[in-house]
């Protein structure tokens, strides 16, 4: 009865195990998918409204989920004319606090590090434009991620099972 | 306040140079930035040279500032939060006003739309600084000399660039909201196409407007007049520079429409007013502003055909 149970908790000890790694793809999917929402957002905002970056920031950040949506409040306030930073020195420190953690890629999190790099076009429209590459490059990683999803998925869930039958067997 | 908003125009990395000409805010007229040129400020009518270490001088010497391309690429991205995209119109214009008033001139490169109008500019390497400034006051010499039996003139403000017109007119409207000995406070409209008048910032105005006073910012002059109008009913409307015909067929819209008008105007003389094709039928008072020893005064105001009242 006890090796019964010790096999029944081994087996979901390694589906668990397995079924902790989906999430981690599917946490990095819905992240991908908030981060493509939040350029297109900034991508309308700067064509329609034409406000400047810390209000488009504190606008859309209550459009977003955490903690992008608490990163974008903080560079807002942290950008306002007083402090007298520059948007990269301000974008740098809040957004790597909240890149930690996360699971992004290092690619991934480059690229949103590099966005200040984007900046500084004097016309509306150019600029807009210009957050385009961000929204095609993201849209990639996520297409390929969601491609990739459903059978890594049932791969990793089965490899789980299975290694947690193989060491029941060994152990019995 | 004033001292920090001069410093709040700078980037950190620099701001720490114009601590000492902000603490001379209430004489600064003019901060002048060239493209590795030395840095020039107008205080008080003097011009003055500023150093790497921050201070004034009066030659330029080896220690003179002289600013670089990058530096003021960071001044102007600073100025414009990073967003150079949203100061387009502004930039077209040759001017971005900051909190306070302050008016930043730019003059670069100017690119041509398909139209032949401008449409941006680049390279911006020339900015000049106007700081305003708000003297509660100004105002009081010339508010006896509008009003007749407690009955508020149409008046005309004229003087040449940096005499002290907005001031005058931004303490006129001042006065006239919050009401004076002269007349019972009345409701202002002001059409602030430069946001100059009001000094406004994200809407809100950063100098003392009075209590019944709406402002209309970066409004052109024209429309705004219809605007308020129609929808805010002022008993008197302010505008700045008037000059154009358009200005003037605005001008008496207000007036068929019951509002009392102040109005400012480059010029010296009545022949300039008659010049810029302002009909002084229109006015009843015509101030005349200009300087003295340096200072900004009241040189004269006329009334209908010429009557002198003040000299």
């Amino acid at each position: 009865m006890i090796k019964l149970a010790g096999a029944a908790l081994l087996l979901f000890g390694t589906a668990g195990f397995s079924f902790s790694i989906c999430r981690e793809q599917r946490e990095r999917l819905r992240l991908l998918k908030n981060l493509k929402y939040m350029y297109q957002l900034l991508q309308n905002e700067i064509c329609y409204t034409g406000l400047p970056l810390p209000e488009i920031f504190r606008s859309i950040s209550e459009k977003l989920e955490t903690p992008l949506k608490e990163a974008l409040l903080e560079v807002s306030q942290s950008m306002t004319w007083e402090q007298g930073k520059s948007l990269r020195e301000v974008w740098e420190s809040k957004i790597s606090i909240c890149l930690k953690g996360l699971p992004l890629t290092e690619i991934q999190k480059e690229l949103l590090l590099k966005f200040p790099e984007c900046t500084g076009i004097s016309e509306r429209e150019g600029q807009a434009k210009m957050l385009e590459r961000y929204v095609r490059e993201t849209d990639r990683y996520i297409l390929q991620l969601e491609t990739e999803e459903k059978s890594r998925n049932k791969v990793i869930m089965s490899l789980g099972i299975a290694a947690g039958i193989f060491i029941i067997i060994i152990l019995l | 306040m004033k001292e920090s908003q001069i410093l709040n125009i700078f980037p950190n990395r620099i701001r720490e140079r114009f601590y000492q000409a902000a603490k001379r805010v209430d004489e600064l007229q003019e901060i002048r930035l060239l493209a590795e040129q030395p840095v020039r400020i107008i205080c008080g009518g003097q011009e003055y040279f500023l150093n790497i270490t921050g201070e004034l001088s009066r030659i330029i010497g080896n220690g003179s500032w002289y600013i670089s391309t990058g530096e003021m690429e960071q001044i102007l991205n600073h100025i414009c939060s990073y967003s150079r995209y949203a100061f387009e119109e502004d930039i077209r214009q040759g001017f971005i006003t900051v909190a306070g008033g302050h008016r930043v001139g730019v003059a670069g490169q100017v690119i041509l739309g398909d139209d032949g109008k401008v449409k941006n500019m680049k390279y911006i390497r020339c900015m000049n600084i106007r700081i305003a400034h708000e003297i509660q006051g100004a105002a009081d010499i010339l508010m006896p000399l509008i009003h007749e039996n407690g009955r508020l003139l149409n008046t005309l403000l004229i003087a040449p660039p940096g005499c002290g017109k907005t001031t005058m007119l931004r303490d006129l409207i001042r006065q006239i909201s919050d009401g004076s000995k002269w007349s019972p406070g009345k409701q202002v409209g002001v059409v602030d196409e430069r946001s100059e008048i009001a000094g406004s910032y994200m809407g809100m105005p950063g100098n003392e407007m009075g209590i019944r006073t709406d402002i209309l910012d970066a409004c052109p002059k024209v429309q705004g007049i219809m605007m308020l109008i129609r929808s805010m009913a002022p008993q008197v409307l302010a505008v700045d520079e008037i000059g154009s015909r358009e200005d003037m067929e605005a001008v008496h819209m207000a007036l068929q429409c019951g509002c009392k008008v102040i109005a400012t105007m480059h010029g010296e003389t009545m022949e300039d007013v008659q010049g810029k094709k302002i009909e002084e039928q229109a006015f009843e008072r015509f101030a005349f502003l200009g300087k003295r020893n340096g200072k900004c005064v009241l040189l004269g105001v006329r009334g209908k055909e010429g009557v002198k009242l003040y000299d």
